[in-house]
């Protein structure tokens, strides 16, 4: 226990300046369910909340578990392009996140409440 | 790990979220946090019990998965949105110490700058000016009652349970041991260095001046091979063929001269994707737009008024008299 946590600090102070190395399969395996049980979450919590911002905070979880599998497979095949996905996922996060905001502002000065359910003849059925 | 152990641990996960979500009395809560957890850490030990008894327990890796599948849990129940912002600040605080932990250091702060530092801080800004105005203090109801959860349940862990199959379970899960891929990055690696001849050179100058003790004023020149790379390859050890005031050198690249994971990253932004780069700057200046747009406050003019804005003279001379206003 004591060694597995000194090996995962030692990796971290050793960053920079290395060879690369082929990955732990334990911290793939462990990085790839971390980001399937937060894709689950995150789509969820966008089917139960009822509050539009945090529908839209929820795809910021599902963005977040998408990075995580992009950084995890990244790094087995030891290449950058896992991490250049990750920037324009962030792009597009940070695109989403102004324009959902503005729709929401937009949308509450209409009706007074965040409640979705209050948009729902949207759907016309 | 079996596929019957993936399902049922779903299952347990899915039970367990159910009574979290539910507005229950604080004892079924309890039971169902007791019940998620036990789902997460089942399995985690089966992943873990699955690997080859010599490999390393990823203890750091661990922590921060658990971290952040318990702020995401947190954030998806929690009753108060300003405070599932904040547990989703945590979310993204754990996954930068993942992305920290497979070696991408600048994604890492990078994730924490925009997304803890921007995107929530955008959030919480929404969330208060929204809350502020209903003037209800603490939970609405529509935050408190969760819409449809045994559907959205079933669909989430019915997708968790057939993600986890493909990527843990099928033909042994994905397996990281790729002698070919590590034997191509350390060769590619070098080519990130080759690309920027700046730093090359500043390197070459470097090694040669260590070499020659103090006397390193003498022009150094790097040659190039035919396809124009600089950097050479002797029993997979990076060579740099330099001439030095005449005389034909070849300096070994040492391993601390190796680009950062920064500049890998830029490389193979710069250099792989460009237009993908200018999209996702096209993408940013849309939104911007976008935002404006959506933003811009709606203003009622009465018809002077739209008179006056179109450059006419406005009919009405006397402001007080209101026939039929425009905006009435």
């Amino acid at each position: 226990m004591i060694d597995a946590v000194a090996h995962s600090c030692g990796h971290l102070t050793s960053l920079l300046a290395t060879a690369p190395t082929a990955m732990d399969e334990g911290s793939l395996r462990v990085a790839l369910l971390a980001s399937a049980v937060l894709f689950a979450v995150g789509m969820i919590g966008f089917l139960t909340r009822r509050n539009m911002i945090l529908m839209f905070l929820c795809t910021e979880l599902m963005f977040q578990a998408a990075a995580i599998a992009m950084i995890a497979f990244g790094r087995m095949h030891l290449d950058p392009q896992g991490q250049v996905f990750v920037i324009f996922i962030l792009t597009v996060a940070a695109a989403e996140a102004a324009l959902a905001l503005g729709l929401v502002v937009l949308l509450y000065r209409r009706k007074p409440t965040l409640d979705a359910e209050a948009w729902s003849e949207l759907k016309e059925c | 790990m079996t596929p019957t152990t993936l399902y049922l641990a779903s299952l347990a996960g899915a039970v367990g979220l159910f009574l979290i979500m539910r507005p229950h009395r604080r004892g079924t809560r309890l039971v169902g946090t007791i019940v998620g957890a036990g789902a997460i850490a089942f399995l985690m030990t089966q992943v873990l019990r699955s690997l080859a008894d010599d490999a390393m327990v990823p203890v750091l890796e661990v922590v921060f998965a658990l971290g952040g599948i318990a702020g995401a849990v947190r954030m998806v129940t929690h009753p108060r949105p300003v405070f599932a912002a904040i547990w989703f600040v945590m979310v993204v605080v754990c996954s930068a110490g993942l992305f920290l932990l497979m070696d991408a250091e600048f994604m890492a702060f990078s994730l924490i700058i925009v997304y803890a530092g921007a995107i929530l801080i955008t959030y919480l800004f929404v969330i208060m000016l929204a809350q502020e105005a209903t003037g209800t203090a603490g939970e609405a109801l529509y935050d408190r009652l969760p819409r449809e959860p045994v559907a959205a349940l079933v669909v989430g862990f019915v997708l968790l349970a057939s993600i986890g199959d493909a990527l843990l379970l099928v033909d042994g899960g994905v397996d990281p041991n790729r002698p070919e891929a590590v034997a191509a990055a350390r060769t590619d690696r070098w080519r990130v260095l080759d690309g920027m001849p700046a730093q090359l050179d500043r390197t070459v100058a470097e090694l040669v001046a260590a070499d020659d003790g103090a006397d390193s004023e003498a022009p150094l020149t790097i040659i190039r091979g035919d396809d124009g790379s600089a950097i050479r390859f002797l029993d997979g050890r990076p060579m740099v063929d330099v001439d030095v005031a005449g005389e034909r050198r070849t300096v070994e690249i040492p391993e601390s001269a190796a680009p950062t994971n920064t500049q890998a990253v830029g490389w193979s932004l710069v250099a792989r994707f460009p237009v993908s780069l200018e999209v996702a700057g096209v993408i940013l200046l849309m939104a911007m737009f976008g935002a404006v747009v959506l933003a811009r406050r709606q203003i009622d003019l009465s018809e002077d008024e739209r008179r006056v804005a179109a450059g006419l003279s406005p009919l009405l001379e006397d402001e007080d008299t209101d026939f039929a206003g425009g905006a009435a």
